[in-house]
């Protein structure tokens, strides 16, 4: 499917797309991992 | 009917992006310099001198015979990569030399000191003022161009419609920043192994919390579905222009949602380059390492980014304290490394929409459907930028080669980037965007950088460089 195709997928730029369990993963991982890797340097720091 | 056969662009990218490398790489094997009469843009005010091959070895050559080189390599390139898969040649190849013609005055006319300079380049170019843009400007015209033809000339843009590859082109630039990026990685690490090790940490949590923060706003306070949301928070979060391109093809969004992305990410780095540096000399004048890093981390494209840490050394070492050049090399350093990280970032938005966001119910994704619907061009990006690294790893006596190689590919990214403004100009109804929410989108543009990223920017450089100056320069010598 290329994107010309895949133009159907959301036309508009915003609308009723709820949001999906892997976007939760997505942003919460990467906010918690950010976190971590903030207390590993702040612990390395001092 | 103009296709013969279907046209697979992902593949096809990959193969172009891939035989230009192989005809660049001819230098290292002592065989010359097979692309080095490459159009090489730098900034102009005299006309005379906007024009002239890329590398330094085709010096004599006329910039016009460069141009008309560039030009016609490039159309007859294309059309031997499409041959198979049309009916009538002629119907894609007058369109095509049209479209890399007009593109590229467009990219040329957008280098011209007035839109590009940036304010440590005026003096240089005899400019009082300039809009600073740097040569990313061209984007901006290519981009108008297309824009004026397809909205106001709809049969010209009808004409030139099949030559308009968007995603063929952007898939194609993005396979060669791996190539780039790549001897860029590994000669700042040569140079700045002390720098590397925090601007990397730095980059790192950077990315995790940006652009999180900036997709979570997009999505839930303002509303944007994901195929916008996504670039969005790339460009807005990472390094612009090329994050916004990369994540949306990674994410397969329509080909207009990054290039508007885009064109904001240009006009907004203006801003940024004119005030952040005087912001840093005001909040953090004992800090000349944490301002040249949030010059890195903050400011969007690589122009602007490396211009605003030229500004923040000019004002933090006016009087050559230091030794020159640290505070660029940091900053120069940090956005090379951002740039990087866009492939991992795709490589994990990729995954995700294709595995879980992209299934319909009761789909089941094997390993063997995630191969098939991943994106090449993706992979490609890391296999040219493994092959470069360890090019320049292992043929340490040739890296002002791979430095020349490595400008030329760059060149070719430009021009592929440009060419993808000019298409999508073509066909984006700039009328209908704006019903559907362009003001939104600047609303959220505003709101992200300068509520958080800056400051976020700011506070991860403050961590990770607070204390380092540059050396002292005792010798007063570089």
């Amino acid at each position: 499917m290329s994107q010309e195709e895949n133009s159907s997928k959301g036309e508009e730029m915003s609308g009723p797309e709820p949001f999906h369990r892997a976007e939760y993963f997505l942003v919460g991982g990467s906010l918690g991992l950010g976190a971590l890797f903030l207390a590993g340097i702040y612990f390395l720091l001092g | 009917m103009l296709e013969a056969r279907k046209f697979n662009e992902d593949r096809s990218a990959v193969w172009l992006a891939f035989f230009l490398i192989g005809l660049t790489l001819f230098l290292l094997a002592g065989l010359g310099d097979c692309t080095g009469w490459v159009l090489g843009v730098k900034v102009w005010t005299d006309p005379g001198k906007a024009l002239a091959p890329l590398a330094k070895s085709y010096a004599p050559v006329p910039g016009w015979l460069s141009l008309a080189a560039t030009i016609g390599f490039l159309c007859l390139l294309l059309l031997w990569e499409r041959w198979k898969s049309l009916e009538k040649p002629a119907e894609f190849f007058l369109p095509l030399v049209i479209v890399v013609t007009l593109t590229l005055a467009a990219w040329v006319i957008g280098h011209h000191g007035f839109f590009a300079a940036t304010p440590n380049e005026r003096n240089k170019l005899g400019l009082n003022w300039s809009l600073g843009l740097t040569g990313e400007a061209g984007y901006l015209l290519a981009l108008g161009l297309g824009l004026i033809l397809g909205n106001f000339f709809p049969k010209a843009a009808g004409f030139l419609a099949p030559a308009a590859r968007t995603e063929w082109f952007i898939k194609t630039g993005i396979v060669l920043v791996g190539a780039a990026i790549g001897v860029k990685a590994m000669e700042q690490y040569q140079l700045a192994g002390a720098i590397l090790l925090r601007g990397l940490a730095a980059i790192v949590e950077a990315y995790l919390i940006y652009w999180a923060l900036v997709y979570l706003v997009a999505r839930k306070c303002f509303g944007f579905s994901r195929e916008w949301a996504a670039p969005l928070a790339s460009g807005i979060s990472i390094c612009g222009v090329s994050a916004a391109i990369a994540t949306g093809a990674a994410i397969r969004a329509r080909p207009v949602v990054p290039i508007v992305v885009s064109s904001l990410v240009v006009v907004f780095s203006v801003v940024e380059l004119l005030g952040l540096p005087f912001l840093a000399k005001l909040l953090i004048p004992q800090e000349p390492m944490v301002a040249a890093a949030w010059m890195g981390l903050a400011v969007k494209t690589d122009g602007a980014a490396i211009a605003s840490g030229a500004i923040t050394e000019a004002l933090f070492n006016p009087d050559g304290v230091f030794k020159k050049d640290w505070m660029l090399l940091t900053t120069t350093t940090v956005k090379i490394f951002i740039d990087l990280f866009i492939g991992v970032w795709c490589l994990v938005l990729s995954c995700v929409w294709v595995y879980w966001i992209d299934k319909k119910p009761g789909d089941r994704v094997g390993w063997k459907e995630v191969a098939d619907r991943f994106p090449r061009f993706v992979l490609a990006y890391f296999l040219a930028f493994g092959l470069f690294l360890l090019l320049t790893k292992l043929l340490p006596e040739k890296l002002s080669d791979l430095k020349i190689v490595s400008g030329e590919l760059d060149a070719w990214r430009k021009i592929f980037f440009a060419l993808a403004f000019f298409s999508i100009g073509l066909s984006a109804d700039f009328r209908k965007l704006w019903q559907e929410g362009l003001g939104k989108l600047l609303a959220v543009y505003v709101v992200c950088l300068f509520g958080f990223v800056i400051w976020i920017g700011l506070g991860i450089s403050w961590l990770f460089f607070h204390g380092m100056q540059p050396p002292l320069n005792v010798g007063g010598g570089p």
